[in-house]
């Protein structure tokens, strides 16, 4: 059973860079860096491909590596999921093609996790959002 | 009484502009902003903060009101020394207890906001940064977003400098802005990370004493007063007309600098990687610009992939930055 992931998930923004992939998840307030294959199998998920189609067409541009890719891009997508990264998802969401060019070797997908911002970002003020909230002074609730 | 958050905060803004009869046109990111206050003497003391307006219709219109009233009283948190955030359309409300009191609201269905500083002391970021939380809510319904970044730039090509607070961004613009380069602030500036355009949002500067020591020249004719922050000594540099006379506006985005005070020879010592930009921008502006976070962080990550970057050394001499400034925006331009 072909397995399909989101790469569009909540309260998280990304943006490739010459290969390398970042993104912001400002709901846990980290942020990520993933490794140049890593970014490809990401572009293969948003691509619509399933995780063993993304396994088959690395297989083949990387005959090499053919044997530890399996591993290295289900342990990936795992890692990722945990992180709320991907989503699984039911069926196939055609998004943006693949492209063309890919890294000259297969190097292990992965990703660092940055967490210095996390304080900052979740350190917001006091919300209200309760009809009769912030506005009532206290004298004026009791 | 208003009993809810929408008609206390209405009442907010609609007695806001009550008191407040005297306007002047500024500009700020790029949008032309009618501000109206008490009177012209407090005007006076806050118009230098931005950069000229023009005649015309308004993007938006801020009330800027110093001192007490029993309408606006009513807005005022119960536990007043809290940091609180309210969003909810078509109101966005922060009220900040340090370094002094504030009250910031803005409407986006009238694009009205205002600034209010009940204790009647306008503190010194209110008057070298006002409103900044408003532009931030006006900002979030648009392509732009004011960042944490210094820009300067010449020609219409400007190079933004990003990194914490103490990182040499203010000293590396103000040197160069002493310089001749066009100035697009110090501390805060709007991106429009797409089209990759900077525009100034304030006219002024906040110096260390250090750093102005070593431009003396330049603080004469701009310095407008010196504070206190957080116990440590600021100049208070106004830029543009009736002050130092600099050129003050934005344009194409180019490059973008990361200073550090790694005590290296060279100026640039390697290229930054994307992921160095998107921390040095995020830091202190999300500390500054409270929620909206699924507008603010998408555009602080775009931009932070836009264009090439360099960690650079600012070194000890503010005068040898224009220079090398120079060498970098020619390479880039």
């Amino acid at each position: 059973m072909p397995r399909f992931f989101s790469t569009t998930v909540p309260e998280a923004a990304s943006e490739l860079f010459d290969g390398e992939l970042i993104i912001a998840h400002y709901g846990s307030g980290f942020y990520y860096s993933v490794s140049e294959t890593g970014a490809v199998v990401w572009q293969g998920l948003r691509s619509g491909l399933s995780v063993e189609d993304t396994v088959a067409l690395l297989a083949g541009r990387y005959p090499d590596a053919a044997s530890r890719i399996p591993d290295a891009v289900e342990s990936f997508v795992t890692k990722m999921s945990d992180e709320g990264l991907l989503i699984p998802v039911p069926s196939s969401i055609a998004g943006e093609p693949l492209p063309e060019a890919l890294p000259a070797a297969f190097g292990t997908p992965e990703f660092e996790r940055f967490e210095d911002l996390q304080e900052l970002l979740l350190l917001d003020p006091v919300h209200d959002v309760a009809e009769e909230g912030w506005p009532r002074r206290a004298d004026d609730a009791s | 009484m208003p009993t809810t958050h929408l008609e206390a905060f209405a009442a907010v803004v609609d007695r806001a502009f009550e008191l407040a009869p005297v306007e002047r046109t500024v500009s700020a990111g790029g949008l032309s902003l009618r501000l109206a206050f008490a009177d012209a003497t407090t005007a006076d003391s806050f118009v230098s903060a931005f950069p000229p307006g023009s005649s015309g219709a308004a993007d938006l219109s801020i009330a800027i009101v110093v001192g007490e009233d029993a309408v606006l009283e009513q807005a005022i948190p119960a536990t007043r020394d809290e940091y609180r955030t309210y969003v909810r359309a078509p109101l966005y409300a922060h009220w900040q207890p340090e370094p002094g009191e504030a009250l910031q609201v803005y409407d986006w269905t009238s694009r009205r906001g205002v600034l209010w500083l009940p204790t009647g002391q306008a503190f010194e970021t209110a008057r070298s940064r006002p409103a900044l939380p408003i532009l931030h809510a006006h900002a979030s319904t648009t392509a732009w977003s004011p960042v944490h970044a210094a820009a300067v730039g010449r020609d219409g090509k400007f190079l933004l400098l990003a990194g914490p607070s103490g990182s040499g961004k203010t000293t590396a613009a103000v040197a160069c802005a002493a310089a001749g380069w066009d100035y697009a602030g110090d501390d805060f500036v709007m991106v429009e990370p797409h089209a990759r355009r900077v525009e100034p949002i304030f006219a002024s500067a906040r110096m260390r004493p250090h750093a102005a020591a070593l431009l003396a020249d330049f603080l004469e004719r701009s310095q407008v007063a010196v504070t206190n922050d957080y116990g440590e000594a600021r100049n208070e540099l106004r830029l543009g007309v009736g002050h130092a006379d600099v050129p003050i506006c934005g344009g194409e985005v180019i490059g973008i600098l990361l200073p550090r005070r790694s005590g290296k020879a060279e100026f640039v010592t390697r290229p930054a990687k994307p992921i160095e930009i998107y921390q040095a921008f995020v830091g202190v502006t999300v500390q500054q610009l409270p929620e909206l976070r699924e507008s603010l962080i998408p555009k602080l990550l775009k931009m932070s992939t836009a264009v090439p970057a360099y960690v650079v050394d600012t070194g000890e001499t503010p005068q040898h930055i224009p220079e090398a400034m120079q060498r970098i925006w020619d390479s880039l331009a």
